[in-house]
């Protein structure tokens, strides 16, 4: 059976050689087979299975890249990166939480919120530093709460 | 003098409707022109002088909306329109200081501050609302002076 093996040379291509471990592949293995089988993949999981090889054609690979991408974030397929995406993150906080690579993978607690954008404006790029509306409308929540606090502190009689 | 057509006529066709009187539009030619003749684009204004009905050349046309983005808002050129661009907000603010346009009450006092990007992740197409980040970062510098005068009356 050559399923844990795929899965192996794949995850070694994404996370990089010597942190993926034979044991790790066998257990996503399961889990990956089961998704494949859910989405009645069955003639991929049995071209993977029979496959003498490590590395996967191009066919088979993409199935079974989006279902290794269901089984650890919960998305139904790899997506393409594109400006403020969240999904590098989820994807290593979940290999981290399995013990597929070291924590210092993830730089900080949460995804970096801010990005940047490149637009043209005709004549030159332009290139702008964001972050999505809902974080600043929450740091609006937050300020207007705070100035209440700050209020109530220095009304007299509370001083 | 045909100054007086071309600029109407270009920002009439920018904004989509008539509001240039001929006293304004003339006010902003004798600027334009004088910009111009700065940029050294003396077949232009040859060009636009003999315009008479202001529908200008493509070629001079370019050159003449930048020397009135330059007028009007400061830039080199007339930008093309891009997310979180705030051209258009400073052309509007422009021409309602200067008496060119009435502002319906649509336009605020302050740069808008947030826009979409559209966004593609191999299969959907998605825009996502964002904020300038130097924005983001006030708010930030904010909430940290709030908690710290709360944090000194708690103390």
């Amino acid at each position: 059976m050559s399923g844990p093996t795929s899965i192996h040379h794949l995850m070694e291509s994404i996370l990089g050689r010597n942190c993926f471990t034979e044991d790790h592949a066998a257990a996503l293995w399961v889990e990956v087979r089961a998704r494949l089988v859910d989405m009645e993949a069955t003639d991929t999981v049995e071209e993977v299975e029979a496959f003498e090889g490590r590395r996967l054609d191009t066919h088979p690979r993409d199935i079974v890249t989006n279902a290794i991408c269901f089984v650890l974030t919960g998305k139904e397929y790899w997506p393409n990166d594109y400006p403020g995406s969240p999904f590098v993150y989820k994807f290593l906080k979940e290999c981290i939480s399995r013990g597929y690579v070291a924590a210092d993978r993830i730089k900080g607690d949460c995804p970096s919120m801010r990005f940047v954008i490149n637009s043209f404006d005709g004549v030159e790029t332009i290139r702008q530093e964001v972050v999505p509306a809902s974080l600043y409308d929450q740091a609006q929540v937050e300020i207007a709460e705070l100035r209440l606090q700050v209020a109530a502190l220095t009304k007299p009689g509370k001083v | 003098m045909s100054g007086l057509a071309v600029t109407r006529h270009l920002l009439n066709i920018t904004l989509q409707e008539q509001f240039m009187s001929d006293a304004h539009s003339l006010e902003l030619w004798k600027e334009v022109r004088s910009c111009l003749v700065r940029r050294e684009a003396f077949n232009v204004i040859d060009a636009v002088e003999v315009c008479a009905d202001g529908n200008l050349a493509h070629k001079f046309r370019d050159i003449v909306t930048d020397a009135i983005a330059h007028c009007l808002v400061g830039t080199d050129y007339w930008p093309a329109p891009y997310p979180g661009s705030t051209f258009e907000y400073d052309l509007l603010k422009a021409l309602f200081t200067r008496g060119y346009m009435v502002s319906d009450g649509t336009i605020g006092e302050c740069y808008p501050r947030r826009f979409k990007i559209d966004c593609f992740d191999g299969r959907k197409h998605f825009k996502q609302e964002v904020v300038p980040a130097s924005r983001y970062d006030l708010l930030e510098a904010e909430v940290i002076e709030l908690r710290r005068r709360l944090a000194e009356r708690d103390a």
